[in-house]
């Protein structure tokens, strides 16, 4: 956090771009990056804040070489989640968006061609136990078959609104994630109320004050039959 | 003192008819406006009013008919007339209530709605109203086009925004003599580097023919269809630049005359 003094100038470099903050009188800011001019207006003791947040849509996430489940059985992990970086210029009270930042920019679809839903795209970074250094946050992520085949899963989604976030002293973490296999396209997903007790001192950044859990039923579909046919 | 009854003795069939009037343009107000309100809710604004219009007005119809009973004008007559009247209007306006028919097939079907874009008679534009007799239409360019409701039944419609997300082909040829992996290979990385194709479903790359003088590959790539037009733009001179640097050659129509065994054709230069 950097304050911005009446008469001064500030330079902040956000994800490489420069961004020059000056202070006209106690009621204007003058806000310049290399192609945009905006100014702002705003009052009192004045500072730069970054924010993380979830990203608004929901988090499609593709385990590269799959995963393997036998029968009756779970695994257990942590799991990088992207987040979106925001820049905020703070007074007492207000605060303006300055700027945002995504690393992952790719999107992928959910569901039938017809009726699915648009997700942010990510590549599974999973590791088994802390410490995962990561700028993102970590879903402690429990995989469960019940059934009495052997499963295989290629991707799960993770929907944002079901998700609190805290910090804590070893990082960021999100609330428990339950996947419960159906079958290799079709699973629950369960969210928990806590976040995992690897956590050190963790304290809610965005908390949903969810008092039970909830289930989303998640299905894939196989695009296989809809490409032959040219759809 | 008033004598009420002789009044209404006297007055009987007038009071009657008043009260019937009254109570009929009352109770078609309220019946039409909740059997609106209720098609409203389940169908649509749309279907909503015309609904309320329909009952209003049959229901005043019904009510008029039954004050001119109490004068005990012969209803028989009447009706036969507007029979008779209903027949002469359908003829002369044969169109038109096609048109009112088709209308209303349009609303049950809902082949499109009103602000979705569809692509109809080789137009494409938005849906600005769905009217009983005609269909408006502002097109891309901004012309504000009228297709009565019997040429939209009958003809093929494309809606082009009813789904949120669409495939784009982009169909591309290269000479015979080129190495088709290397092609492709050159394609897919145009693809992995765009950030408005959808990774799910995956984009594909498919060889689609020999054709007359080439061979014709096609990138199928899934998008969001507002991106349509960037993402076609993009990808088509991306795939230049990066057959242009790889110098794979994208050819353009050939043809070799052939005239015959026996037949030998010489040049001759000057």
């Amino acid at each position: 956090m950097e304050n911005i003094e009446i008469d001064a100038a500030l330079k902040f470099d956000f994800f490489g771009k420069e961004y020059l903050f000056e202070r006209l009188d106690p009621f204007t800011v003058n806000i310049t990056t290399a192609t945009s001019h905006t100014i702002a207006g705003l009052s009192g003791s004045l500072s730069l804040e970054m924010r993380k947040d979830f990203y608004e849509r929901p988090y499609l996430i593709k385990f590269k070489d799959g995963l393997h489940l036998s029968q009756k059985s779970q695994i257990k992990f942590f799991m990088k989640l992207p987040l979106i970086t925001k820049l905020f210029l703070k007074s007492n009270e207000k605060s303006i968006e300055v700027d945002r930042y995504f690393e992952y920019r790719r999107n992928a679809w959910h569901g039938e061609v017809h009726s699915g839903t648009l997700c942010v795209y990510a590549d599974a970074q999973i590791k088994i136990d802390l410490p995962f250094e990561t700028q993102d946050a970590l879903v402690p992520l429990r995989i469960l078959n019940r059934g009495d085949a052997a499963r295989e899963i290629k991707k799960i989604v993770i929907e944002p609104e079901n998700l609190s976030l805290f910090k804590g002293d070893n990082g960021l973490f999100t609330n428990k994630v339950y996947i419960y296999v159906i079958s290799t396209n079709e699973f629950n997903v369960e969210y928990g109320t806590k976040t995992t007790t690897k956590a050190i001192n963790p304290h809610p950044l965005i908390d949903r004050k969810m008092s039970v859990t909830r289930t989303v039923l998640t299905r894939f579909d196989r695009y296989g039959i809809a490409r032959e046919f040219g759809l | 003192m008033i004598d009420f009854y002789n009044i209404y003795a006297q007055y009987s069939t007038e009071l009657k008819a008043i009260l019937i009037l009254v109570t009929g343009m009352i109770a078609s107000k309220l019946i039409s406006s909740v059997s609106g309100n209720i098609a409203t809710a389940k169908l649509g604004s749309h279907i909503g009013g015309i609904t309320r219009n329909v009952v209003f007005y049959v229901l005043i119809l019904a009510t008029i008919i039954s004050v001119l009973a109490e004068f005990k004008i012969n209803v028989t007559g009447v009706l036969a007339a507007a029979g008779i009247m209903g027949i002469v209007i359908g003829f002369a306006a044969q169109t038109s209530v096609s048109n009112i028919i088709s209308g209303f097939f349009l609303i049950a079907d809902k082949p499109f709605e009103i602000g979705e874009a569809i692509e109809i008679d080789g137009q494409a534009g938005y849906v600005l109203d769905i009217g009983l007799l005609s269909t408006k239409i502002r097109t891309f360019d901004n012309r504000y086009m009228r297709i009565p409701n019997s040429t939209v039944a009958n003809t093929r419609i494309i809606n082009i925004s009813r789904y949120e997300i669409r495939r784009l082909d982009i169909p591309v040829g290269i000479a015979f003599k080129e190495n088709i992996q290397k092609a492709v290979e050159k394609i897919d990385s145009v693809l992995k580097s765009n950030e408005n194709i959808l990774m799910e479903p995956e984009p594909m790359i498919i060889i689609t023919k020999f054709g007359e003088s080439s061979i014709d590959l096609e990138a199928r790539v899934w998008i969001q269809r507002k991106k349509l037009f960037d993402v076609r733009s993009e990808l088509i001179m991306g795939i230049k630049t990066a057959f242009d640097e790889a110098g794979i050659e994208i050819p353009f129509p050939h043809r070799t005359v052939y005239f015959g065994d026996d037949k030998k054709v010489g040049i001759k230069r000057k």
